[in-house]
């Protein structure tokens, strides 16, 4: 008996040991790949930030502490007033796409939601050029708003107006409006969340208030808003993340020589990537500002995060206070409740 | 008791949000696809027929339909054309894309949900960390060492093309969030399913052939889909690797850049037909997959 009970427990230990020898077989390809191009290039650009860097003159590599960092943040410097500049228009236009980027889907959604016959294919509609590529949208995008009267917006309105030419903020609001056109065309992402999201709203809710003699606006704010929340919260972060990133949009869509236009981070990251020897000494300093930009996502996008929390804590402290006074809503709202259990 | 009962209030409201719905549906799709006509119907207009009616989303009239732009840009002065080479390049990367992502998708997940290992719990965290890490901060770095490579290698002209598609497509594989979409799939499974199957002497291996990988056949394709769609519209990376390259190494989001932007703005035939043709694949994979693919992303974005 004895030596049966140790011989299973040397076993039980050999599976125990093949299923990990297992695992790390099946897992190893995956992780060695994320560490070789993915982290190991995260932690150099920490390195190179700290380091005067230029990959084709090694001998000039050397370290130089915080210098890059406060090049970046230091006003007179020409790079960095582009880096800022590109910043700030960005930045802007984030405030205007991303809270489009919920409403235009939201109300579509809204509609979709009534059913009307033969939603399906205007939900395809809808979503369809959310599979297109960012070049593509530039190319249709660029023709429709062609400068010249050959354009197809222009010749509609009988119109010569320069859409795509004007450097964004300084002469021209122009083309940030076709961007946010061509960005608000491709909604579909949100679209489709929101659109399940709404679909999952308990009927009898609605019903309930709609017998408490809540109309189509309270029945949105009270009912649905909140029931949609997490969607709407995952949609807003997407698009924040989205448009803090934007390169392709600006890229694709301009009348000017590409090489002169910096107007987003991202463009101005891979601007000078591309620029090749001419730019190469900059290296330490690009990573320097891409680590700046990224804590500046970060942050940004965990702001977001806390805001919808927060909003969430202060509506539960909003019932509450309301219950206290007696409000007639809050009555609706548990009478309703009562019915859902009913 | 037959007889014909009348609507009730909220019937009629019904029926009422439905045909408004349906009507302002109609209004936005039709404004929705404008720009899509736009490019279909310009690239069989005739160059002279885009400058006289600019206005007009079709050809002015049937004469003036024309596959001339279509034509230019397949065979030209008797050899292959550049836009092909640029499809099949795509093509030839999305394809090793997708099967690169599946493959460690599924090895990956089944060891982190069905087989137990040390550290197991720690590297989902990390994992589930690392994805609101911004990426833009490895950019410069990766393209550096990239490049350093390149040149430490000393590689012949095939060799340079294979080096950049590697770069390319063997990175794409370790996208995080479908990792964790195969993994939230595989923890759906039950484990009774599992255990039976182990009693009734199953390994790992017929477990994770004949039981699981039928089983995660919706979540596959949906990664497929993703992997898709992500890689032949991938622009900012492809562009860094392939700039200063052979435009015949181009892939084709990449390579219709050269349409977008100044002066090539004349040429609206042409490059509208290069854009249709370019969206092919992806039309054909979305019009058969399409209830899929939008149910798929409806939910996992609701479970984010």
């Amino acid at each position: 008996m004895q030596v049966t009970a140790i011989d299973k427990k040397a076993q039980q230990k050999r599976a125990k040991r093949k299923e990990q020898l297992l695992a790390f077989v099946l897992i190893s390809p995956y992780f060695i790949i994320f560490v070789l191009f993915t982290v190991i290039p995260f932690v150099m650009g920490f390195v190179f930030s700290f380091m005067q860097y230029n990959p084709y003159m090694p001998e000039q590599n050397e370290f130089i502490g915080l210098d890059n960092f406060i090049e970046v943040f230091d006003p007179s410097d020409p790079i960095s007033q582009r880096f800022w500049g590109s910043f700030s228009t960005m930045l802007a236009f984030c405030a205007v796409n991303t809270p489009l980027a919920i409403l235009v889907p939201l109300g579509l959604a809204y509609l979709l939601n009534m059913h009307p016959p033969g939603f399906k294919i205007f939900r395809a509609i809808i979503y369809l050029p959310c599979v297109i590529s960012v070049t593509i949208n530039g190319i249709i995008f660029g023709n429709m708003f062609a400068g010249s009267s050959s354009g197809l917006i222009n010749a509609w309105f009988g119109t010569e107006i320069k859409w795509l030419s004007g450097l964004p903020w300084e002469n021209d609001f122009l083309r940030w409006f076709v961007i946010l056109l061509a960005n608000v065309w491709t909604c579909g992402g949100n679209f489709v969340i929101l659109a399940a999201a709404l679909r999952d709203v308990p009927k009898s809710l609605n019903e309930a208030c709609e017998m408490d003699g809540g109309n189509r606006w309270t029945r949105f704010l009270y009912v649905t808003l909140p029931s949609i929340k997490p969607a709407v919260s995952i949609c807003l972060f997407n698009s924040l993340i989205a448009n803090l990133n934007l390169y392709g949009g600006p890229y694709v869509l301009n009348e000017i020589d590409n090489e002169s236009l910096l107007v987003t981070p991202m463009m101005f990251i891979q601007n000078f990537l591309m620029g090749g020897v001419a730019y190469a000494r900059q290296t330490g300093y690009l990573c320097a500002a891409a680590i700046v930009f990224g804590a500046i996502v970060i942050i940004l996008s965990s702001i977001e995060r806390k805001a919808m929390d927060g909003r969430k804590k202060r509506t539960k402290y909003t019932e509450e206070y309301a219950v206290a006074r007696g409000n007639s809503y809050m009555i609706a709202k548990e009478e309703k409740d009562d019915a859902k259990e009913a | 008791m037959t007889q014909k009962r009348r609507k009730t209030k909220s019937e009629r409201t019904r029926r009422k949000e439905k045909i408004v719905s349906f009507v302002c549906l109609l209004v936005i799709s039709v404004i929705w696809s404008i720009p899509l006509l736009y490019m279909v119907g310009s690239s069989f207009k005739s160059d002279l027929d885009l400058q006289l009616h600019p206005e007009k989303l079709f050809p002015s009239s049937w004469d003036e339909w024309t596959l001339k732009h279509y034509a230019g840009f397949l065979v030209r002065g008797g050899q292959v054309d550049n836009m092909p080479i640029w499809m099949l390049n795509s093509l030839w990367s999305t394809a090793a894309s997708i099967v690169v992502t599946v493959v460690f998708d599924l090895i990956t997940a089944y060891a982190l949900v069905f087989l137990k290992f040390k550290g197991r719990d720690s590297i989902i965290r990390f994992l589930f960390l690392w994805m609101a890490v911004p990426g833009v901060i490895g950019t410069a770095p990766g393209f550096v060492i990239f490049s350093q490579i390149r040149n430490a290698l000393d590689l012949s002209s095939a060799g340079t093309y294979l080096y950049i598609y590697f770069w390319l497509i063997i990175p794409s594989g370790t996208g995080i969030f479908n990792m964790l979409l195969m993994r939230n799939f595989f923890r759906s499974i039950p484990p009774d399913i599992v255990d039976s199957a182990k009693s009734d002497g199953a390994g790992h291996r017929v477990i994770f052939r004949r039981l699981v990988c039928p089983l995660a056949r919706s979540t596959i394709l949906l990664i497929v889909l993703f992997t898709f769609t992500g890689s032949w519209n991938n622009l900012a990376w492809p562009q860094l690797l392939l700039s200063g390259e052979s435009s015949y190494w181009q892939t084709v989001t990449v390579a219709l850049t050269g349409y977008t932007g100044g002066a090539s703005w004349g040429q609206v035939g042409v490059s509208m037909a290069t854009s249709v043709f370019s969206l092919i694949p992806i039309i054909i994979i979305f019009i058969i997959t399409q209830n899929k693919m939008i149910d798929g992303i409806a939910s996992t974005g609701l479970k984010g």
